[in-house]
């Protein structure tokens, strides 16, 4: 996957790909994905997935298939829409790598990193950087991507 | 004072919870009786963090919950407790604490579950308790959030031929 790409691309050198799993409530993942891709193409490694009649443990083995799909030799950022909420639990229980049995210590997935409060700026900052920067580095430059994306008048 | 809301919901603590019914109930304590959560300290901070400072969370197995229910444990403001099947409710019956009603939220689909509404599937397991738990008298109503649509389970059942 990631040497085709890389073939498809020409001369431009790229050195990561970073994958993007967007998780929210109802229909707006789609929406973001939707008002992305008009922005900026239609992107690769790029999912949605929505909480709808979802139950926790179905949320959990939801969001485990689709990080299965892909290797993610690079890292994967998982965007939740709020904090507090079912989809923040259920990233950090994989993202943490917390098991059922109470016993075991939890192993963090490697390269996984969780970022809740998803808008589009944040969002097309991180598909601007996610072939030129590695996980590490993009993480705090998407939040305040996201946070400067916050401007009021009153 | 009593107990103000006995919930049943899947997710547990989350947005519907703490946002929904947190604000319309003006709650002061949420008591999520889950033996899981309860038996597993890095799931008990997970859904503690996810409860504003404004609101006491506690986590209990759904034995300790209910020898606190009925101890009149939670009398300071307004108590809602959490579980996550309709079985926590029949426990907790059978141990002598008295509902009044039980309001139904999401119970995802999933294989062997039957849509009763678009947020509530349930198997034949949970049918069953949940009948058991109407049959002496307790009201359901499902209603994920305080907006919306109130719907009686029982009504639900007959409606389903079920």
């Amino acid at each position: 996957m990631k040497l085709e790409h890389k073939r498809n691309q020409g001369q431009r050198e790229i050195f990561f790909m970073i994958g993007c799993i967007i998780l929210t409530h109802a229909d707006l993942g789609s929406g973001l994905k939707n008002a992305l891709e008009g922005i900026m193409g239609q992107q690769e490694e790029l999912s949605v997935i929505s909480n709808t009649g979802l139950g926790r443990e179905e949320m959990i083995s939801a969001l485990q298939r689709e990080i299965d799909k892909e290797n993610y030799d690079d890292g994967v950022v998982i965007f939740v829409d709020m904090p507090g909420t079912s989809w923040w639990q259920t990233a950090k229980k994989v993202a943490g790598g917390m098991s059922a049995d109470s016993n075991s210590t939890p192993v963090p997935r490697p390269k996984t990193a969780v970022i809740t409060g998803v808008n589009l700026p944040m969002l097309v900052k991180f598909f601007t950087l996610r072939k030129s920067l590695p996980l590490s580095q993009i993480v705090p430059l998407i939040k305040s991507e996201g946070e400067k994306g916050i401007i009021t008048e009153i | 004072m009593p107990i103000s809301l006995y919930r049943v919901d899947e997710r547990l603590i989350h947005g519907q919870v703490v946002v929904g019914w947190g604000n319309s109930l003006k709650l002061d304590q949420i008591v999520l009786a889950n033996d899981q959560v309860a038996g597993n300290p890095w799931e008990r901070e997970l859904y503690l963090a996810c409860v504003p400072p404004e609101i006491k969370a506690t986590i209990l197995s759904v034995d300790e919950a209910t020898i606190r229910i009925l101890q009149n444990g939670f009398q300071e403001g307004k108590t809602l407790i959490l579980v996550d099947s309709p079985f926590d409710i029949l426990r907790m019956m059978e141990k002598g604490v008295r509902i009044d009603s039980v309001n139904v939220g999401g119970i995802g689909s999933k294989a062997g579950r039957k849509k009763i509404l678009s947020y509530i599937f349930l198997s034949s397991d949970q049918i069953s308790a949940f009948k058991r738990i109407i049959s002496s008298g307790i009201r359901c109503e499902c209603r994920d959030v305080p907006l919306a649509e109130k719907h009686d389970l029982d009504a639900l059942f007959e409606k389903l031929k079920l």
